[in-house]
């Protein structure tokens, strides 16, 4: 035990074992132990012995060093040293003798091991959970509160998917919660702003929804605007079979009331809903006029020839039906047409009655008032929200139209170019916005930035 | 070089048979590692010395499932080469 055995012990437990002689087994042995000398010398890396392992040769770099006593710098130089990497059956053969002999040492060993041992898988996993349960606050509120707005949005874009101007006010306005959670200082208070966050969130949910209604409601009266419209222009068309003239008289007159109402609708658009009222009553009032002269050519004609009644009433449907149809392409297409008017007219009053805060408020900036406390927000999200519909309908028109500088609020994403684009439908008209807004860099506008619009 | 060439180059050196060599290698490394296992080290001179070395209990870390595991002791053979082999390895 713990002995150091000389190459002469080895040699006689050789010969002991083998059977060889004392001579040999000493020849032998030395032949072993300067083979691999040898082999080293003569410059071979590896050398592999089964059952017992690999030698290697590796060369040491030469490295800089302090000397302990003079505190200088020296340089260790290089050399070849040899490393022994024992096999894995020798570590298993060792092990397994030295359980065979030396039981009852492990067996005492043992318990004082575990003893030893137990405390520290303990404290660890400790250590790690404390600083997860801090941080997790942290993190979850923020998480969820952005899943939250993500499927807001995704809800508000669903259900406001015609009107573009409602969402980007509402992207607006998580980019004011995206402020609120982004400069957080304590847990306490990133947990106040995430219950703000939420009750806020769900005010808009709210108000959304109201939207929507308020939008399903619109959209059925103005189906029945337009299923009540349709109608009377067939009763027209039944009414006055004779004459040619009658469709011809038919379509242009449309147009004329159309004119009417734009000019009106301009003025609408800035005074408050009376006027709305008296517009509806001239369309009216237009649609009456339409009718009394058809009505009179209508008497002259069954008067004058009844033979020919039949072949004329055929052929003035079809041209009629023609000219409905005619008349509809040219309405789509322009958007200067009485249908549409009557049924937009329709819609501000119903607006109006709806919310009667008026539209100077909605001029104003929203994302100021978004910002200064949660009950302006509502107020102006129901104002918002009755003035982009109504807004995105008119769009077409004031933009052609009317020469009132509009505000634009950039969102993430968008250019001047691709608000001219947009507004004007075609790109020159940058320069102009430029002119007007006197940026200090027109490549790099900051989002939510304020553009008038020429 | 593998184990066949080594044994070759012990039977060159002995004059003996490679099969009776390898069996005479087998038996010297049983009395090597008998010697060993039994506590003691080897000191060859000119070549080195074979030493078992005790390698304590230590806690490992799996990572794939997050658990500690105990490996526990273990003997191993080392080998430190003799002083005369490495001034003789860097002669040049």
């Amino acid at each position: 035990m713990n002995e150091k055995l000389s190459f002469q012990h080895i040699a006689e437990s050789l010969s002991q074992k083998s059977g060889v002689s004392k001579k040999v087994s000493e020849q032998f042995s030395k032949a072993f132990f300067d083979t691999i000398v040898d082999a080293l010398y003569m410059g071979e890396e590896i050398i592999k012995i089964k059952g017992l392992g690999t030698f290697k040769l590796i060369d040491v770099e030469s490295r800089e060093s302090i000397d302990v006593n003079t505190g200088d710098r020296i340089v260790i130089s290089g050399y070849k040293k040899v490393s022994f990497t024992p096999e894995d059956s020798v570590v298993e053969k060792l092990n397994s003798k030295k359980i065979d002999t030396e039981t009852d040492a492990i067996i005492v060993a043992e318990p004082l091991e575990t003893m030893v041992d137990e405390p520290a898988p303990v404290e660890e996993p400790a250590s790690v959970e404390e600083p997860a349960s801090v941080e997790e606050p942290v993190t979850v509120p923020i998480a969820e509160s952005k899943e939250d707005s993500i499927a807001e949005e995704t809800f508000i874009d669903a259900i406001n998917a015609e009107e573009p101007q409602e969402i980007e006010k509402s992207t607006d306005e998580f980019a004011g919660i995206d402020f609120l959670i982004s400069t957080p200082e304590s847990i306490e208070d990133i947990r106040q702003q995430y219950e703000k966050a939420k009750s806020h969130l769900d005010q808009i949910v709210e108000e959304a929804k109201k939207a929507n209604s308020e939008k399903v409601r619109l959209e059925k009266l103005l189906e029945r605007l337009e299923s009540n419209s349709i109608p009377e222009n067939h009763t027209i068309v039944e009414e006055t079979p004779t004459s040619e003239d009658s469709p011809v008289c038919d379509a242009p007159e449309a147009p004329v009331p159309a004119e009417h109402n734009i000019a009106i609708s301009e003025n609408e658009s800035v005074s408050t809903a009376e006027s709305a009222n008296v517009n509806t009553e001239n369309t009216n009032a237009s649609t009456e006029n339409t009718i009394v002269p058809e009505e009179i050519q209508k008497k002259n004609s069954v008067n004058s020839n009844k033979n020919k009644t039949k072949k004329w009433i055929v052929s003035v449907v079809f041209l009629l039906v023609a000219g409905i149809i005619f008349f509809f392409i040219y309405k789509t297409s322009t958007s200067i047409e009485s249908v549409e008017k009557v049924s937009l007219a329709e819609q501000k009053i119903d607006v109006k009655n709806d919310s009667q805060p008026t539209k100077e408020k909605n001029i104003v900036n929203p994302k100021d008032s978004v910002k200064t406390n949660q009950q302006n927000e509502n107020s102006n999200i129901v104002e918002d929200k009755a003035k982009e519909q109504k807004e995105t309908k008119v769009e077409n028109n004031e933009v052609a139209e009317t020469k009132e500088p509009k505000i634009h609020i950039i969102q993430r994403g968008e250019s001047l170019t691709k608000i001219s684009q947009r507004y004007y439908g075609t790109k020159d008209s940058v320069n102009s916005i430029i002119r007007l807004n006197a940026f200090t860099d027109p490549n790099n506008v900051p989002i939510g930035a304020k553009v008038f619009l020429p | 070089m593998n184990n066949k060439d080594f044994l070759e180059k012990v039977s060159q050196k002995t004059n003996f048979e490679t099969a009776d060599v390898k069996e005479l290698v087998n038996q010297l490394i049983d009395v090597i590692l008998d010697d060993i296992a039994s506590g003691d080290s080897i000191n060859v001179q000119g070549f080195g010395t074979f030493e078992p070395r005790e390698k304590a209990r230590r806690k490992m870390f799996n990572p794939t499932t997050k658990s500690f595991i105990i490996i526990p002791p273990k003997t191993t053979l080392s080998y430190k080469m003799s002083p005369v082999l490495k001034e003789r390895l860097n002669m040049e």
